[in-house]
């Protein structure tokens, strides 16, 4: 065995390949995943560092836009009217302005304080309540944890007063302030409330006769306001904005003047200035830390000078923040943070946000993961693309040339590899490729020439199965010559007969040169005796002759029609031992005719030989069948001729006689009448005679032809045929009766034909019938109708029986009683039966005959 | 009313014949014959008598029976008299074509002393025969 077994075990070359390339793959990963795990850890420490900083610049904002949304409340007190006015209300019954309406001049007061009205009192009361009422819902809105209002001294009117606190409000507590003295503010008092005790009065609580018979501490003590004592009332103004510490709690204040249109007391003009601070606080406390945690999801607190003040983190008191560091220790865990500063007026207060390292720690971790899964990941799918690679670009072309050279060892030729690469493989398959095709031409060739000799032998079949089928001379001949030219592609073909004496053979057939066959008649002749030809010499010897040189054979001369003849080969037709003639081809290329060609020519001339035979045999046949054919034809014209030529006369002659007979043509006696009806009676026989040798002939020669017509009327011919029985009972004792079926159907028929018959019969009824009756009977029977003529005759003898139909016989009656031809009947028997019907009879001697016609009602055409 | 017949045959002896047969019938009938065809109908229309009845044989030269048929159903005297042909053949498709081309009945040649009395009789009475007695 060459071929190695396709099942045998080894390591094939894509596996080979791939062991080193995967495995230096795989180190290659892993190296650069290593590689990655370690800067992105750097990286990773720098980047959450950088999130910290950014988040905590983020809290920084947070806080600006905080003070920012203070300040906007505060202005927008001063936009709001009403708050407004009730400010200009208090300002008017607080301790520091002088409202002209007191007939006072304004600056008295700065020098002399005054008890202010109780009623005043009253109306300052209804305008700190309406302001808490304006006020307090704004509170939470604006995230403010205290807003406070201070009077000041409009029109400076007392230049050194400190602002005084009249209002507090925090979002459980309301502290009022109540003024018993106008030009100084020690003398007020406090009263507290809570903001769920405190249900606000309506408008027309404070009416006049209630203002006017009350103290200011009824209605205090009335709306369950206690009094309570404040220590810090003082307002320091530095900036707009400060911070302020509650323990650790940092707490942002935000300062703005609140200007209200007063009446100046020296020109009462009314003008807007200045009547009061309003203070909002701003606790940063644990509540607004938290709130600030779930907006930012990190851990935060306030720092003042690097000093941790309030943490998100719970349980987490103080802590210096160190900026040479990135992390701090809290509780025991360690924190990456990050510090922005946010200046509020001249202090500083530092935003911190806090991350526990554990969290980066973790992301790490995970990152590494995730790089060693990707790893894994890139090194089964590189590995995937280089098993793929390497069956695409070397195991599957391998595999490829392994096939087609199992197609080669299969004995398929035709395949090829056609990689179309231009590598080793490539070069490989081309090689391959080209030794295919050189294995492919050399087996080729060996085919075609197995094939040549397969199709001259189809060929000959062919060119036999398509002459056997042709039976004239004339047709099969260049029939024969030119399947024979075409299917060898020849350049001459030629068949040759012998003449009648066999002394010669001449041209029968042959093929021009554009391949159209041609018959000749004789037009070229041999001598069988001719000493260079190789024709004569076929003939003469029996043999085939093959000259595969013409131009060096002895006996070549130049012919112009056959001048590209190189070879040629001659054949003898024989069947048996008999010669036909003989079968010629010319090849236009030399040494065309080896064994093989001329067996399969053989093979062809035999067949040709045997269909010449054939030909020959069927012409003579049909020759001879002509002859009898034209002879028997002739014979039948000659007699319609004759019998034409005889009746005229005869015609003549009974005639004639009939009015000699008749004394027309002078007086006749009684002798002479009746030996001229005897001339006449043979007369008319011979007439008869005449008529049924004429039918008879034309029944023999096949020319006898029905003209069937349709409807053609039986009771018209019947009644004709009663006419004529009663013409020839004329003076016997016969009663003539006819009987036809009422409905009696019209027939398809030769009417003239069919009357010849029934008078045929009804004249043998007569002749027989000496004296009874002759009965004429017509009726139906399903698609026939039958017509019976019955007679009282002598009957048939059933010895005689066969004579009736008989042509040229006569029973011994019909011998004895005479004037019949012997013909009647037969030819009526071939009417009726050319008509499709039948004739027969039934009879009894001494008793009658009945002869029955039965025809169909249509003539199947 | 003496009936008139006009016989156009070119044989000799089958005129006799016709003429011997019409004789037999003892009827007042007049025969009238024409040896052939030529100046067929100047010649009629220069009889005394108009023919009533015409036998036309069919081979008769110049003119055959069908061409006299022809000219005579064109005219306007002859066309509806009863115009016979005589014919030796008794071959059913020459009937047929004289039926065809218009003939008003048949006769087989030869006449047969026998049934002609019958036969003319039945031609006066109008009746159109086509049955050939062979």
């Amino acid at each position: 065995m060459i071929y190695p077994a396709k099942n045998q075990k080894g390591i094939s070359i894509g596996t080979k390949i791939l062991i080193p390339v995967g495995a230096t793959f795989i180190l290659l990963t892993v190296a650069l995943a290593l590689l990655i795990g370690v800067t992105s850890f750097n990286n990773l420490t720098d980047v959450k560092q950088a999130e910290l900083e950014r988040i905590s610049n983020i809290l920084a904002r947070d806080l600006d836009k905080k003070l920012s949304s203070a300040l906007q409340f505060a202005n927008s007190l001063e936009q709001n009217d009403r708050i407004i006015n009730e400010i200009a209300q208090l300002s008017n019954y607080g301790p520091y302005y002088a409202d002209p309406r007191d007939y006072l001049l304004p600056y008295n007061i700065a020098i002399t304080p005054q008890k202010m009205d109780e009623s005043n009192q009253i109306f300052a009361l209804q305008s700190l309540l309406s302001l808490v009422g304006q006020v307090r819902g704004a509170l939470q809105t604006n995230e403010i944890s205290r807003i406070q209002f201070f009077l000041t001294s409009p029109f400076d009117i007392m230049p050194h007063a400190d602002p005084a606190l009249v209002l507090s409000i925090e979002p459980d507590t309301i502290i009022a302030g109540q003024f018993p003295t106008k030009g100084t503010a020690e003398t007020v008092q406090y009263y507290r409330n809570t903001q769920s005790e405190l249900q606000l009065p309506s408008e027309d609580y404070f009416d006049i006769s209630s203002v006017y018979s009350q103290q200011a501490e009824t209605f205090y003590n009335r709306l369950n306001f206690e009094p309570t004592i404040l220590t810090n009332t003082t307002l320091q103004i530095t900036e707009q904005h400060q911070v302020i510490y509650d323990n650790d709690t940092p707490i942002l204040v935000t300062i703005s003047r609140i200007d209200v249109p007063l009446r100046n007391p020296d020109t009462w003009d009314e003008q807007r200035i200045q009547a009061a601070y309003v203070v909002l606080e701003q606790r940063l406390d644990v509540g607004v830390i938290d709130t600030l945690r779930e907006r930012l999801g990190l851990d935060l607190g306030f720092a003042r000078h690097d000093e941790l003040l309030a943490t998100s983190i719970t349980d987490v008191q103080g802590g210096i923040l160190n900026n040479a560091d990135t992390t701090i220790v809290l509780d025991g865990e360690q924190y990456y943070f990050a510090v922005d500063t946010v200046p509020i007026g001249d202090e500083m207060l530092q935003t911190v946000v806090l991350s526990p390292s554990e969290d980066v720690q973790q992301i790490i971790a995970s990152l590494q993961q995730q790089i060693v899964l990707i790893a894994a990941v890139i090194v089964g799918i590189g590995s995937v693309l280089v098993y793929i690679s390497i069956q695409i670009f070397i195991s599957r072309p391998l595999k490829t040339l392994t096939t087609r050279a199992q197609d080669i060892r299969d004995g398929n030729f035709d395949t090829r590899v056609q990689m179309r690469r231009y590598d080793e493989l490539g070069h490989l398959s081309d090689t391959f490729d080209t030794m295919a095709e050189q294995l492919q031409n050399l087996i080729g060739s060996l085919e075609v020439r197995v094939d040549a000799r397969t199709r001259d032998l189809r060929s000959a079949l062919d060119v036999i199965r398509e002459i056997t089928r042709v039976l004239e001379l004339e047709e099969l001949l260049p029939e024969v010559v030119r399947l024979t030219a075409r299917d060898y592609d020849l350049y001459a073909v030629t068949i040759l007969l012998p003449n009648a004496t066999g002394d010669a053979l001449h041209l029968s057939a042959s093929i021009t040169e554009d391949g159209t066959p041609v018959v000749h008649q004789g037009a070229f002749t041999i001598a069988i005796n001719a000493p260079d030809s190789i024709i004569a010499e076929a003939a003469r010897t029996h043999q085939p002759v093959v000259v595969n040189d013409v131009k060096r054979h002895k006996s070549y001369r130049y012919i112009d029609e056959l001048r590209d003849t190189r070879s040629e080969l001659a054949i003898p037709m024989m069947l048996g031992s008999r010669f036909l003639g003989v079968f010629d081809v010319q090849s236009r290329y030399r040494g065309n005719f080896g064994d093989e060609e001329i067996n399969a020519l053989q093979i062809l001339a035999k067949q040709t030989g045997i269909a010449v035979r054939n030909a020959q045999l069927f012409n003579e046949l049909r020759r001879a069948h002509e002859r009898a054919e034209r002879a028997n034809q002739a014979k039948t014209a000659f007699l319609a001729s004759v019998s034409h030529e005889l009746r005229t006369p005869l015609n003549l002659i009974i005639n004639f006689t009939e009015f000699v007979r008749h004394g027309m043509k002078g007086d006749v006696n009684a002798e002479q009448e009746e030996t001229l009806g005897e001339v006449i009676d043979a007369s008319e026989h011979l007439l008869r005679l005449i008529n049924d040798v004429l039918d008879m002939s034309k029944i023999e020669s096949d020319s006898l032809n029905l003209y069937i017509e349709d409807d053609v009327d039986l009771v018209d011919l019947l009644n004709t045929v009663e006419r004529s029985a009663k013409n020839l009972s004329n003076g016997k004792d016969v009663v003539i009766t006819t009987e036809i079926a009422p409905n009696l159907p019209t027939i398809q028929a030769d009417s003239q034909r069919i009357l010849q018959v029934f008078l045929n019969i009804i004249s043998n009824a007569c002749k027989f019938t000496q004296q009874g009756h002759i009965a004429i009977r017509a009726k139906q029977e399903d698609e026939h109708v039958v017509i019976a003529i019955e007679d009282t005759g002598e009957g048939i003898d059933v010895t005689q029986e066969h004579l009736v139909f008989a042509a040229f016989k006569q029973t011994e009656t019909g011998h004895r009683t005479g004037g019949g031809t012997g013909l009647g009947m037969p030819i009526s028997k071939v009417l009726v039966e050319q008509h499709g019907g039948s004739l027969w009879f039934e009879s009894k001697i001494k008793v009658g005959t009945t002869f029955y016609v039965r025809l169909p009602l249509q003539q199947s055409l | 009313m003496k009936q008139s017949i006009l016989y156009v045959e070119d044989d000799a002896g089958s005129r006799k014949v016709m003429q011997g047969l019409i004789d037999s019938l003892c009827l007042p009938t007049h025969l009238i014959m024409f040896e052939d065809s030529a100046n067929f109908i100047q010649r009629i229309e220069h009889l005394e008598a108009s023919p009533d009845v015409f036998l036309l044989d069919i081979n008769v030269m110049p003119l055959d029976g069908f061409a006299m048929l022809r000219l005579l159903r064109d005219h306007p005297l002859y066309r509806d008299k009863t115009i016979i042909a005589l014919t030796a053949s008794v071959m059913n498709e020459e009937v047929q074509e004289l039926k065809a081309s218009g003939f008003d009945g048949v006769l087989a040649k030869p006449l047969r002393f026998r049934e002609f009395p019958d036969v003319m009789r039945r031609i006066f009475d109008g009746e159109r025969i086509w049955k050939i007695i062979p």
